[in-house]
C-alpha cells in the first residue's frame, strides 16, 4: 500500500492497487490520473453523496472459491435512486465489478466476447431493450438511464459527473446475471451472479452507527 | 460512520433523518407528508401535502426482531388493487438489506425480493426451487395510495405498477412490473400476527419516577416517611425551651441557609449525575464546508433531565469550529438543537504576547425530556487569518473556491463527550441567593430596629 501526495491539496492518497492508472482524492475529489512515479489532477470527480452501504474501500471477502478486495467504487444515479459499482481486485490477478443496489448483489465480469452477439450488437447501434426481452437464458428485469454521481478509491477511468449511459440488467432462473452498458464510448457486457452478502464471507465490512456487526462478519 | 443524516424538511422545516441514506432516494415528512428527494445532497421537495401522514400500526423507526434478525421500519405504503387494499411496511437492516413487512385484513407476511426469476412452466404455473406456485388473478393494475418514510427508490403516491401473485400454501410470489422494471418477491405468511406487533412494538417511554409512590417504592425526598404519627404523649414529652436569644436565632438561620445550599448542590449533582456518557472523535478542515455526523445515542429515563456535550480541540491555533449540536429524537424525529463554539486564538502586539477563547466547550442542554436520542453535529472549521497575511492571492493550486496557499485546509482534531445531566450553576447560585436574601433583610431590618430603640 504506497501514497502518493494530492497535487491540488496535499492529502495523502493511497494507492490500493498497483494496477489502477486512476484515484480520486479522498479529501477534495481530483481525479488524479498516474504518471510514472507521480500524480496529475485531471479534473474534479462528482462527489460521492453519503450513503449507508456495508461495503467499504478495503473491504475484502471470498466467494467459490475467489478471494477479492475492493479498491474502488463508482457512484450511478437514475431519475428515481442510485447503485454503487464496487471494483474487486480478485485473487486470480483479474478485477471484477461488485454492483449492489436495493440491497442486493451482482459480482461481474467483462465479457468482452459478447460484444459481437447480435441482440448486443443491435444495442451497440442504438437499439433500445425493453423489460422481458431475452438473450439466451437472461431476461431484461429493469433498464436505467445513469449518471455518474463520482467515485473514489482506484479506477480504470476517470469518473466525470457529466458521464452517462445506459445500464440493462438480466436475469436467469438460476440467479446468473448480465448486465450491458451503453455510453458515449460504447457498449461493455458483464457477466456473473447474483450473491446475497454473506454469501460473499466480507471481512472488514463498514462499521455503521446503531447497528451491531453481524458476529460471523467480524 | 454514522448511518443517519440529519435534513429538514423544506415544505415545514421538521427535521428527519435518513435512516438509510444513500440507498433511499424517496423520504416523505411524517410531519406534513410532503414527499422529499434525498438523492441530491440539497434535498428538495417533490410534493408538498400539508396533511398529517396517518398514523400507521407500526411507527417509523421502531425496530423488531424477525426470523433472527433486527430490522427497523424505514417506510409504510398503502396500496390497492379494484380488489382489496393492504399496507407494506419498509424494513431494513444495513447488513441484511431489505424486506417487506406486509398487513392485509390482519394478516402479516414476511417478503423478500428476489434476484433470480422463478420458471414458467405455463401461463398459470411458475416453479420457484421445485415448489410449484399457481396464478392466482390476472395481473391487475396496483396503485400506491400514500407513502410515508423511505425508500431505496423515489416511490410516488399515484404510482401504478401492473401485479399479479402466484401461490402455494403459505407462500405466495407476487409478480409486479412496471415500464422499466419486474421484481419477482417471495412472501411468506407469519402466522403469529399479534407477535410482529409485539415486536415492533415503539420502544416504551421509561415510566417517570414522578408518580404516586407506592408503598415499598424509594422514600422520595419531601414525602413524610409513612412511620407510625408522633404521639400526643410524645408531643407531651417535649420539655419547653429557654428562648434563644437573637443572635442564636441568626446564627441558626445561616447555619440552616448553609445547610439548604449545601443539600441543593448535593441534590444538583445527584440529579446531574452522568450514567453512561459517550465518546467520539471527529476530524474537520478550516475552511472546507461543514461535516455533518452522529456522535452517538443517548437514552435518558428520567422525564427531564439536562444533557452536556464537551467538546476539546487539539493543539490549533487562530482557528475556530462552528458547532450545531442536534438532538434527534428516535421515536418523534424531533430534534433539539443547541450552539457551541471551539476558537483559540494568540498572537503578538505591542504589550506582549496574548491568546483568546478556549480550545474547550461545553454546552448544555436543558430539560430533555425522556427517550433515546441520535446525538448530531455539524462542524464547520474557519482560519482566523491575521491581516499579514494575504487572503486575495490566487494560486493554480487553489482548490476551487479561490482561496490560495493563505488558507490551506488544516486539520482540527475534535473529541466530543456526551453527558446525561449537568448542573446548572447558574441555576444554582439564584438559589442560594434567594435563600439568604431573606436573612440579609431580615439582619437589615434587626439594625434598623436596634436604631430606633424598638425591640420585639
Amino acid at each position: 500500500m504506497t501514497a502518493l501526495s494530492c497535487p491540488a491539496c496535499g492529502a495523502e492518497v493511497p494507492l490500493r492497487s498497483a494496477a489502477m492508472p486512476y484515484a480520486v482524492c479522498g479529501y477534495c475529489h481530483s481525479v488524479l490520473l498516474r504518471q510514472g512515479e507521480g500524480l496529475s489532477d485531471i479534473g474534479k470527480s462528482a462527489v460521492l453523496p453519503f450513503d449507508v452501504s456495508p461495503i467499504q474501500l478495503g473491504t475484502s471477502g471470498a466467494v467459490d472459491g475467489l478471494t477479492f478486495e475492493v479498491v474502488g467504487r463508482v457512484r450511478w444515479g437514475w431519475q428515481d435512486g442510485s447503485w454503487n459499482e464496487w471494483l474487486l481486485s480478485c485473487g486470480d490477478g483479474k478485477a471484477r465489478w461488485l454492483g449492489e443496489a436495493m440491497g442486493q448483489y451482482m459480482l461481474l465480469r467483462e465479457r468482452p466476447d459478447l460484444d459481437s452477439h447480435p441482440l448486443v450488437d443491435r444495442f451497440a447501434r442504438g437499439e433500445a431493450f425493453r423489460v422481458g426481452d431475452r438473450i439466451d437464458d437472461y431476461s431484461v428485469t429493469d433498464v436505467k438511464e445513469a449518471r455518474c454521481l463520482g467515485g473514489e478509491g482506484d479506477l480504470p477511468f476517470p469518473t466525470p459527473p457529466d458521464w452517462t449511459m445506459t445500464s440493462i440488467d438480466f436475469r436467469d432462473t438460476a440467479g446468473g446475471a448480465l448486465s450491458v452498458q451503453r455510453d458515449a464510448q460504447g457498449v461493455m457486457a458483464y457477466e456473473g451472479r447474483y450473491h446475497s452478502l454473506a454469501e460473499l464471507n466480507p471481512r472488514n465490512l463498514r462499521s455503521i452507527e446503531g447497528w451491531p456487526m453481524p458476529a460471523n462478519y467480524r | 460512520m454514522s448511518a443517519a443524516r440529519l435534513i429538514n424538511c423544506p415544505s415545514c422545516g421538521g427535521s428527519i433523518a435518513i435512516k438509510a441514506a444513500g440507498y433511499s432516494t424517496t423520504v416523505a415528512c411524517q410531519y406534513c407528508g410532503s414527499e422529499l428527494d434525498v438523492t441530491n445532497p440539497d434535498v428538495r421537495l417533490i410534493t408538498e401535502y400539508h396533511q398529517a401522514a396517518s398514523a400507521g400500526d407500526l411507527p417509523l423507526g421502531a425496530r423488531g426482531t424477525l426470523v433472527g434478525t433486527e430490522w427497523e421500519v424505514i417506510g409504510r405504503l398503502e396500496r390497492s388493487d379494484d380488489g382489496a387494499s393492504w399496507t407494506e411496511y419498509l424494513l431494513f437492516n444495513p447488513y441484511a438489506g431489505y424486506r417487506w413487512l406486509i398487513e392485509a385484513d390482519g394478516e402479516w407476511s414476511l417478503g423478500t425480493a428476489l434476484n433470480r426469476n422463478p420458471v414458467t412452466e405455463s401461463d398459470d404455473v411458475v416453479t420457484l426451487d421445485g415448489t410449484r406456485f399457481f396464478l392466482d388473478y390476472a395481473p391487475v393494475t396496483t396503485r400506491t395510495n400514500s407513502v410515508v418514510g423511505e425508500f431505496y427508490w423515489r416511490v410516488r403516491a399515484g404510482d401504478t405498477v401492473e401485479a399479479t401473485t402466484f401461490s402455494s400454501g403459505g407462500s405466495s410470489l407476487s409478480w409486479e412490473r412496471s415500464a422499466d422494471e419486474v421484481n419477482w418477491t417471495l412472501t411468506e405468511q407469519l402466522p403469529d400476527g399479534d407477535a410482529v406487533r409485539a415486536s415492533f412494538a415503539d420502544p416504551a417511554p421509561a415510566s417517570p419516577s414522578a408518580g404516586p409512590a407506592t408503598g415499598g417504592g424509594p422514600r422520595q425526598f419531601g414525602r413524610k416517611a409513612s412511620a407510625s404519627p408522633r404521639t400526643a404523649s410524645a408531643a407531651q414529652g417535649l420539655t419547653p425551651v429557654k428562648r434563644a436569644s437573637d443572635g442564636d436565632d441568626l446564627s441558626k438561620m445561616i447555619g440552616i441557609a448553609i445547610a439548604t445550599c449545601f443539600l441543593l448542590l448535593v441534590i444538583g449533582i445527584f440529579f446531574g449525575m452522568s450514567r453512561g456518557s459517550v465518546s467520539q472523535s471527529m476530524t474537520v478542515y478550516t475552511g472546507e464546508p461543514a461535516r455533518t455526523m452522529m456522535l452517538g445515542t443517548v437514552t435518558l429515563k428520567r422525564p427531564y433531565q439536562a444533557v452536556t456535550i464537551t467538546a476539546r480541540g487539539d493543539q490549533f491555533v487562530n482557528k475556530w469550529v462552528d458547532l450545531d449540536y442536534s438532538l434527534v429524537d428516535r421515536r418523534t424525529q424531533q430534534a433539539i438543537d443547541a450552539y457551541g463554539i471551539v476558537e483559540y486564538y494568540a498572537g503578538r502586539d505591542s504589550d506582549g504576547n496574548w491568546t483568546e477563547g478556549s480550545r474547550r466547550e461545553t454546552t448544555k442542554f436543558a430539560s430533555v425530556p425522556a427517550g433515546t436520542y441520535d446525538v448530531m453535529v455539524e462542524a464547520k472549521a474557519q482560519n482566523w487569518s491575521s491581516s499579514s497575511y494575504s487572503s486575495s492571492t490566487s494560486s493554480s493550486w487553489a482548490s476551487g473556491d479561490g482561496s490560495g496557499w493563505g488558507s490551506a485546509p488544516e486539520s482540527i482534531n475534535l473529541r466530543f463527550t456526551i453527558t446525561p445531566g449537568g448542573v446548572f450553576f447558574g441555576n444554582m447560585a439564584m438559589f442560594m441567593l434567594l435563600i439568604f436574601a431573606p436573612i440579609a433583610v431580615w439582619m437589615w431590618r434587626k439594625a434598623q430596629a436596634s436604631k430606633s430603640g424598638y425591640r420585639r
